[in-house]
């Protein structure tokens, strides 16, 4: 025993960074990249040797309350690099010497008298708050994809089974069976299908490999497809957004030019163009540059539609105009608007304001 | 009668014409895709639940830059509007 412990440890310290790497992760350790040989080696044997303190049904439990498909003969690593995998935090169902054990393969301290609760406080807090929202947000997905799917998630589970262990009858008991030729026919035969089944088995790994490449490729042209999207997006909003400017800075340099009315104008009462009538603003709060210049238009009508568009269309014959001066009306008399105190008139006829 | 503006006819020309293309061509893709995803052969329900997957998979984060600056820019853009209307 002690011999193959180390011959053991012989071939570790043999193996190569990456490889050792692998195996670490392969028995459930965290480890970085940057991790130091001897370091990488020290933290393999002390789970080894956890491994070995571990008790094999406990492990066993472990896998049968996950679910994992796996032999009941499996030996201790195999157990460790299956239980390394599980994400479940729902230990109901679980052996306390399971839980135990698994807190302990977690790298946590568990004490021998520790009670249920606590072990599960310790394992949910050593999960790490990322890896929480991550497991609750892959739970929303699967939700929300078994209804996509509508797949039936409502059965109920049936008792756990272990893969049924591989039966090698032996050379012996075939010729027992089927005689000399016939026996040892069935044992080569038994050989071939091994060999077919490992080269199946190789293939079969080979095709997962190669359907995970293209999904990752599928990804990565997904990812593009969006970002060239959203790229589009944003190159026409930019054209839209100077485009809109350049129209904003033509009305303002119209408004600036002679015979219009400008900012820095007092607001009070303009007079109206021959034939026509204006909208004034008296007193505005609010109003902007172009609110004013827009009004000052023989359109009367369409303007004051935008302006006020709670109102409706003001019509002098059936409107009650309220006098403010002479020749100069409001309408209606307590008209009031967002950014105006006031809307007011001007008669067509009026020559000059108040 | 407002006097005439060739500026203002050329823009409010464009607004008319480029906002009734968009919309056809909205309208006319979405049409697409909901024939498309609508069909029930079994490859076209592959490609639908497949479409589907990948849509549910795409990682928001990677995007969330992007997709601040649309909301922003279209922020600025309705505002701009805003003050040609208002």
């Amino acid at each position: 025993m002690a011999s193959e412990q180390q011959a053991r440890s012989v071939s570790l310290s043999e193996l190569p960074r990456d490889e050792l790497l692998a195996y670490g992760h392969s028995l459930g350790l965290t480890l970085a990249q940057g991790t130091p040989q001897g370091e990488l080696l020290r933290r393999i044997r002390e789970r080894q040797e956890l491994l070995v303190e571990l008790e094999h049904e406990a492990l066993l439990d472990i896998v049968v309350w996950a679910r994992r498909p796996i032999r009941q003969s499996a030996g201790k690593e195999e157990l460790a690099q299956h239980i390394a995998e599980i994400r479940q935090a729902d230990f109901a169902g679980l052996s306390h010497r399971g839980l135990t054990a698994l807190a302990r393969l977690r790298g946590l301290d568990v004490q021998p008298g520790m009670d249920r609760k606590a072990i599960e406080a310790a394992l949910k807090k050593c999960e790490g708050i990322w890896n929480r929202i991550r497991r609750k947000r892959r739970a929303l997905i699967g939700t929300v994809l078994v209804k996509l799917l509508h797949e039936d998630s409502g059965q109920q589970q049936g008792e756990y089974r272990f893969l049924p262990e591989e039966s090698k009858p032996s050379l012996k008991a075939h010729i027992e069976e089927e005689g000399m030729v016939g026996g040892i026919a069935r044992k080569l035969r038994g050989v071939a299908d091994n060999y077919v089944h490992e080269k199946l088995d190789e293939i079969e790994a080979r095709i997962d490999q190669k359907l995970d490449e293209i999904d990752k490729r599928m990804g990565e042209w997904r990812d593009r497809e969006v970002s060239n999207r959203l790229k589009i997006l944003k190159i026409t909003l930019i054209v839209s957004i100077l485009v809109a400017l350049l129209s904003l800075g033509y009305d303002y340099l119209r408004s600036r030019l002679p015979g219009t009315v400008g900012p820095e104008q007092p607001v009070s009462l303009f007079q109206s163009e021959p034939g026509g009538a204006i909208l004034v603003g008296v007193g505005q709060r609010s109003a902007s540059w172009k609110r004013v210049f827009g009004k000052c238009t023989n359109d009367l009508p369409s303007v004051l539609r935008r302006s006020l568009k709670s109102l409706p269309q003001p019509s002098p014959a059936n409107t009650t105009w309220t006098m403010l001066g002479p020749n100069m009306f409001c309408w209606p008399s307590n008209a009031k608007a967002p950014g105006w105190e006031r809307v007011c008139f001007m008669s067509p006829t009026s020559p000059q304001p108040a | 009668m407002s006097e005439f503006d060739l500026f203002s006819v050329h823009r409010r020309a464009l607004m008319i014409v480029v906002g009734t293309y968009s919309v056809i061509r909205l309208i006319q893709s979405i049409w697409r895709w909901r024939i498309g995803g609508l069909a029930a052969g079994r490859h076209e329900t592959l490609l639908r639940r497949w479409v589907e997957l990948s849509l549910l998979r795409v990682r928001i984060r990677r995007f969330v830059f992007d997709v601040l600056q649309i909301v922003l820019l279209a922020a600025i853009l309705i505002y701009l509007l805003w003050l040609h209307v208002g």
